[in-house]
């Protein structure tokens, strides 16, 4: 990855835990872009419907939930480049 | 099938029909010094997911939800809880592997609270939430408009709730056939008066439709468990107090309800 897109992947994993820590309610200070939503922080289908919601609000986005597939909620970085291409995305219409 | 009392290796062994549901209610408070022996009986893909988490609260509650899970299915297979063997079955969900894969079972825990489901022959999936304010704001975001609807149409701190329950029937469907409340669960509409209902696949395929019946549960939490297909179980409630924990060593029955009556509270 190029050093500009990873710099610009740092934003959207600031967001992500952002949404995470907003959604547990608990500080997650040894956050690492390999952290494990569901192994390590037990985060369940419910919070990551807040995750997701949060992540709308934070960059202005409108998940479709039939794009989001298991894999993008497996790490913090899975998801923060799930964000990016999300608001990369050219917009229909 | 029935399995019966006679074989059971762990004291009493609750018969169990294609036309039950069992329902198991764990509570996951534990002192810290029982937990090194209930860490003990788990197998090495739960250690391993044990040594993951980070919070010792979510360690705790692992710990003891396994441990029951455990407890629990030995009560219907002739294996010692943890002699228990699991694998991902085909519709992607955790089954008991070898012999006794008939019997299957669905495990939820929300908080200190944890259920256990049990059915043979059929999925089964049972869900439990915390009715947080959020929920309702997730009801208007991702619901189908008619659960939707419901949803906001409750008035003050019950709307939380009534979000709580429909997400707890979405979810308890979604496991019952392997599948996850994301994006699946959610799409179905799962709303109805009172308690129970048969919920139809709104694009088709199988199953045609879901039993989803709301379980008693503690002031603040919603939950439900639901099978594949129209006809009603029996449901049946058990309290796990631990393989030790009641006189006989078997299930304390709190109760049982049938279609058309009253689960026990």
């Amino acid at each position: 990855m190029s050093p500009a897109r990873e710099e610009t992947l740092e934003e959207f994993r600031r967001g992500v835990v952002k949404a995470l820590e907003n959604t547990l309610k608990k500080e997650l200070p040894n956050a690492t872009w390999e952290t494990r939503l569901f192994d390590d922080l037990s985060l369940d289908s419910t919070a990551v419907l807040e995750v997701l919601m949060e992540l709308e609000e934070q960059f202005g986005i409108v998940f479709d939930p039939d794009d989001l597939e298991l894999e993008h909620l497996s790490t913090v970085r899975a998801l923060a480049e799930f964000v990016r291409d999300a608001r990369d995305a050219p917009v229909d219409g | 099938m029935t399995i019966t009392r006679r074989d059971a290796p762990h004291g009493a062994r609750p018969a169990l029909t294609p036309d039950d549901i069992h329902v198991w209610t764990v509570g996951l408070g534990a002192p810290r010094e029982a937990l090194p022996g209930l860490v003990g009986g788990l197998d090495e893909t739960e250690r391993a997911r044990l040594a993951r988490l980070t919070s010792a609260t979510d360690r705790r509650r692992f710990t003891v939800a396994h441990a029951a899970l455990r407890g629990v299915l030995s009560r219907y297979v002739p294996t010692e809880p943890r002699e228990l063997r699991f694998e991902i079955g085909r519709w992607g969900r955790p089954e008991i592997a070898g012999d006794h894969r008939h019997v299957r079972f669905s495990l939820t825990h929300c908080e200190d609270l944890a259920l256990v489901a049990v059915a043979v022959g059929r999925g089964v999936g049972v869900d439990a939430e915390r009715a947080r304010p959020a929920l309702t704001a997730v009801a208007a975001r991702f619901f189908p408009a008619g659960d939707a609807a419901h949803v906001a149409s409750v008035a003050g701190h019950r709307r939380a709730l009534a979000g709580a329950r429909l997400l707890t029937r979405k979810e308890a469907c979604a496991k019952a056939v392997g599948e996850r409340l994301l994006p699946f669960g959610l799409a179905l509409p799962v709303f109805s008066p009172g308690d129970r209902t048969v919920v139809a696949n709104p694009v088709g395929g199988r199953p045609a439709h879901w039993y989803v019946r709301d379980l008693p549960a503690p002031p603040g939490f919603a939950a439900a468990v639901a099978r594949p297909g129209a006809r009603p179980p029996r449901l049946w409630f058990f309290r796990w107090a631990g393989p030790e924990g009641s006189p006989d060593g078997g299930p304390d029955r709190i109760g049982a309800a049938q279609s058309g009556q009253q689960p026990a509270q």
